[in-house]
């Protein structure tokens, strides 16, 4: 499936993609009129690179750095792009925030620094961020800690025993 | 050290996740520009790669490069950070600051990676190198700075200078440069050491995603990244200090400070005419900033000093001295607007 031909069978409304849902809302009319030449940009960028997901392409980041000094237009294609169903937040080197927006598959990834500020911000357009799936690699590692923590369980529970009885 | 284990297998092997990995490249790959799949190919890569061998050379520094590496995160809120994540990419062999061992051992140690990795190994050079009759008013263990390098330097796939005296010669090198004081690129041209490809991330201490970032490409590419005349990584020396400063705006309005604590100065004009080296400086503090992101000099009030630029302690009129007109690397000028209002002398 071609990006024209997604976006051929959307305008026909027999399989409406997310980014049309998104522009028949509120939010789309109102805020794109206003956006910056550099969100409008983005705003682009964002549809074909979701409108070619959806017909079957590559997982793509698009960073959001050009936004770093213009906090009103960030805050507008935030606005645009609204919240969807899913959020996260990870603790590692500093917080991340992720959450999809209102157009499915399409994620707002900030990573921020040990200071609480923000170092770096993406949209990613997948189904789940790379940074958010899980690492089999490390199963085998957390499994060992368990075990570790169990083993001092063990070692506790002749006293947690002791107690009930005496009750 | 095992240079063959890849970077992911050494990081997870200390404890560090896959998401901090990811972390760390994903703000990599925005600070080299690079974005849509080719980022999470950058970051495919990047864990794929083997961790290369490192001798880390210090000759006359104060140590303040090592130092901006090694304590650019807060210590106190950051068990890792971002930017010592670096360290777990390289195996660092040798490093006369950082090592317990000294004198011989010291040297054995250098030798044995040399030898175990010739031709493939990174070299790192912090410090200008004395020459002529100073020639050995920098020496180790009975071996000057000089005969040092030209020793390391013959099996080094690549070198990196780290700060403007390896660079350039910097401070060393200051007018009348008693030592002799040379940078690393100039004493290959000279035909005084082996010439081997060469990338310069100048500065006063360098910041220190410049460090990083292009260390991490050379190990995702194979190949430096695009450099400028004097071999600086483009992708953090392509601008100018001054234009990205917080100040432009002041400037491009001809809002001027006149002094220091004047009214100007807390209103963050510019500071051009407190002798601010900004337009003729070529570096990233004004877009990666210090400290976590803090701030950069002329943010926090104080100009620019240039200290990325080949000579800048000799620079016309010294640290505060006013420039009037600069000129820019695509060949244009950049100066203050007519009838700026002169500092009082």
């Amino acid at each position: 499936m071609t990006v024209e031909s997604a976006k051929s069978t959307a305008r026909n409304g027999t399989q409406p993609h997310p980014v049309f849902w998104m522009r028949q809302g509120k939010p789309a009319a109102s805020a794109s009129a206003e956006l910056g030449a550099s969100a409008q940009a983005l705003l682009s960028e964002i549809e074909e690179c979701a409108l070619r997901f959806a017909a079957g392409g590559d997982e793509v980041s698009i960073d959001l750095r050009c936004l770093k000094s213009m906090p009103e237009e960030r805050a507008m294609l935030a606005a645009l792009l609204g919240h969807g169903e899913v959020s996260a937040t990870i603790d590692t080197i500093g917080r991340s925030e992720i959450y999809e927006t209102s157009v499915p598959c399409v994620w707002w990834v900030s990573h921020r620094d040990g200071e609480d500020e923000i170092a770096g911000e993406l949209i990613e357009i997948a189904e789940v961020p790379e940074v958010l799936k899980g690492d089999r690699r490390a199963v085998a590692q957390g499994l060992e800690a368990l075990c570790i923590a169990r083993s001092f369980r063990v070692q506790r529970a002749p006293v947690a025993t002791t107690n009930h009885n005496e009750r | 050290m095992n240079n063959q284990v890849t970077v992911l297998d050494s990081l997870q092997s200390q404890g560090v996740s896959r998401r901090s990995f990811l972390k760390f490249c994903a703000l990599t790959a925005s600070s080299l520009c690079i974005t849509g799949t080719a980022a999470k190919a950058f970051a495919q890569a990047l864990a794929a790669s083997t961790r290369p061998s490192v001798i880390w050379l210090s000759f006359q520094a104060c140590t303040g490069c090592s130092e901006a590496l090694l304590r650019s995160g807060n210590p106190l809120t950051d068990r890792l950070t971002v930017e010592n994540l670096i360290l777990n990419f390289i195996s660092l062999d040798y490093h006369a600051t950082l090592q317990v061992a000294a004198g011989e051992q010291a040297e054995a140690a250098r030798r044995a990676a040399m030898e175990a990795n010739f031709g493939n190994y990174i070299l790192i050079a912090d410090g200008g190198i004395p020459t002529g009759d100073g020639e050995w008013m920098s020496s180790e263990n009975g071996q000057s700075a000089l005969s040092m390098l030209r020793e390391t330097l013959e099996g080094a796939a690549l070198v990196i200078n780290v700060g403007t005296c390896a660079s350039f010669g910097g401070l060393p090198a200051a007018a009348p440069n008693p030592t002799g004081a040379m940078g690393v690129g100039e004493l290959m041209a000279a035909g005084l050491v082996p010439a081997r490809t060469l990338l310069n991330i100048s500065g006063c201490p360098p910041v220190p995603e410049a460090i990083t970032g292009s260390i991490a490409y050379f190990l995702v590419n194979g190949s430096l990244p695009p450099l400028d005349n004097l071999r600086r990584p483009l992708l953090y020396f392509g601008k100018t200090v001054h234009d990205c400063c917080p100040r432009l705006p002041h400037f491009e309005a001809g809002e001027f400070a006149n002094s220091f604590d004047d009214d100007g100065a807390r209103q963050g004009h510019c500071l051009l005419l407190l002798g601010c080296k900004g337009p003729d400086t070529f570096n990233a503090c004004t877009t990666n900033k210090w400290n976590q992101g803090a701030g950069s000099p002329t943010q926090a009030g104080h100009g620019c000093i240039g200290c990325s630029e080949p000579n800048f302690w000799d620079h016309i009129g010294g640290v505060y001295g006013f420039v009037n007109e600069f000129e820019q690397g695509d060949g244009t000028t950049c100066g203050t607007p007519a009838h700026p209002q002169l500092p009082v002398v």
